[in-house]
């Protein structure tokens, strides 16, 4: 999952509201609220596109176990394809 | 609501009439302040709390549209050579560090005079319609008659089934256009280049008094300004250009307002809270809450005339009040006027706002 590389797509825009984030599909006009995790996993697709360090930032921040908080960044990241919102580069 | 917005803890939850505060929060546009300032304030329900903050992240996202659409104009004005200054909107809250707490509904844009019709171009190729036709908008004679509450060319398109509209204003201060372009300021951390903060305040004030201060966003905005940006403010270059702006006395009730409703003081302008101001605000702070104070073109006129300093102020607003606006330039199919018509057509339309409408009298009963 580490070698996966994931990115915003570019009609989306994206502002953080304190340890929130708001994301607005400009094409679209729909918008998704995403939790402190959720911010947290987002923050670090845009920055680096990389799963396997959004799951390890997300153990140095959250509580839980690895198995979890893989599951939880793989099952954003699914939810967020499907609205169109990352695209994963080949 | 107004110790919420001051940032105090409120009344206890038993003693408020919460629905009629969550009403007056919607009606006023408050709701994403008021997430913002009641977040962990346990007398507010908790229901409450959570609608307001859904708000304050819808106004977030609508703000994202605004602010992305904004920045592409900028963009798109610069390669044209226009150059151009966002006001108010969402740079307004980006300036204050909070990119939620305005609720925006428009981009508003400022240009210079001879810029507009470029201006304007850009916007047309970027897919908005112009409520102005082009022909007026090099119109010497229309564009020397606006002033600050009149320059503004309204422009729409379509978005995702909703609407995008744009102002585009030429003139934001009765001040010289060049030294207000002069002294531009660039806010960090957000890298806003807008108006100087000096003229930026009086133009948030110049504004609230155009529209009676009947927003009480707009008062929370001058508040806020004043307690991010205030101790920047050369208090001596302010007083200096709101006396030449004739806007003192604007300033003086915008200041003596914020005072009396959020407790927000600002003793370097103390000054201008004389009397005649402290007199006038207290009207205001009759119905904080009410909207629409004047109710009438003729009532809005009239409060901008009582709010002015002095009678040459007062007879230069007359006088552009005589001039033909955009209305009585063009025919309805955009075509321009010639200036006999249009000064005619003013006088008329002028006759039918400030004079009372006469009534037919009753006829006299029959004599038996």
């Amino acid at each position: 999952m580490s070698a996966r590389k994931i990115r915003a797509h570019p009609d989306v825009v994206f502002q953080k509201l304190g340890e929130e984030s708001v994301l607005l599909n400009l094409r679209t006009g729909v918008y998704w609220s995403l939790n402190p995790s959720g911010a947290v996993i987002w923050d670090e697709i845009v920055r680096h596109g990389d799963v396997g360090r959004a799951v390890a930032t997300l153990e140095e921040k959250f509580e839980g176990t690895p198995a979890e908080m893989r599951a939880t960044v793989q099952d954003l990241i699914r939810e967020l394809a499907r609205e169109g919102l990352v695209v994963e580069d080949a | 609501m107004l110790s919420l917005l001051s940032g105090s803890a409120g009344v206890p939850q038993s003693q408020a009439d919460w629905s009629a505060v969550a009403a007056l929060a919607s009606r006023l546009w408050l709701e994403p302040r008021l997430a913002a300032r009641v977040a962990d304030n346990a007398h507010v329900p908790a229901e409450l709390r959570h609608r307001w903050l859904h708000a304050r992240r819808s106004t977030a996202a609508r703000n994202l549209l605004f602010q992305n659409e904004e920045e592409n104009l900028l963009r798109a004005l610069q390669q044209a050579g226009v150059e151009a200054i966002p006001l108010k909107g969402t740079s307004l809250a980006r300036i204050l560090g909070d990119p939620a707490v305005r609720p925006v509904t428009d981009i508003d844009l400022g240009v210079r005079a001879p810029d507009v019709t470029r201006a304007a171009d850009v916007l047309r190729d970027a897919g908005y319609a112009l409520s102005l036709p082009s022909p007026l908008l090099g119109h010497a004679a229309f564009l020397t008659g606006t002033d600050e509450h009149t320059s503004e060319v309204k422009c729409r398109r379509e978005w995702a089934g909703s609407q995008l509209a744009v102002e585009l204003h030429w003139k934001w201060l009765p001040l010289p256009e060049a030294e207000v372009w002069d002294a531009l300021q660039t806010y960090s951390p957000s890298g806003i280049s807008t108006l100087g903060v000096e003229h930026y305040f009086l133009f948030l004030c110049s504004h609230a008094a155009g529209g009676s201060w009947a927003g009480l966003r707009w008062l929370c905005d001058i508040a806020e300004f004043l307690a991010v940006l205030g101790s920047g403010m050369d208090a001596l270059r302010c007083l200096h250009l709101a006396r030449r702006a004739g806007l003192r006395r604007a300033v003086g009730i915008t200041l003596e307002l914020i005072q009396r409703l959020f407790g927000v003081r600002f003793d370097k302008l103390d000054s201008l809270r004389d009397a005649r101001a402290c007199s006038v605000a207290q009207r205001y702070l009759r119905r904080p809450f009410d909207p629409f104070l004047s109710g009438s073109v003729a009532g809005i006129h009239r409060e901008r005339l009582r709010v002015l300093d002095g009678t040459s102020r007062r007879a230069a607003y007359i006088a552009r009040l005589l001039r033909p606006t955009f209305q009585e330039w063009t025919d309805s199919e955009g075509r321009l006027r010639p200036a006999t018509s249009a000064w005619a057509l003013r006088l008329t339309r002028l006759t039918k706002i400030f004079l009372p409408a006469t009534r037919p009298r009753p006829a006299p009963e029959a004599q038996p």
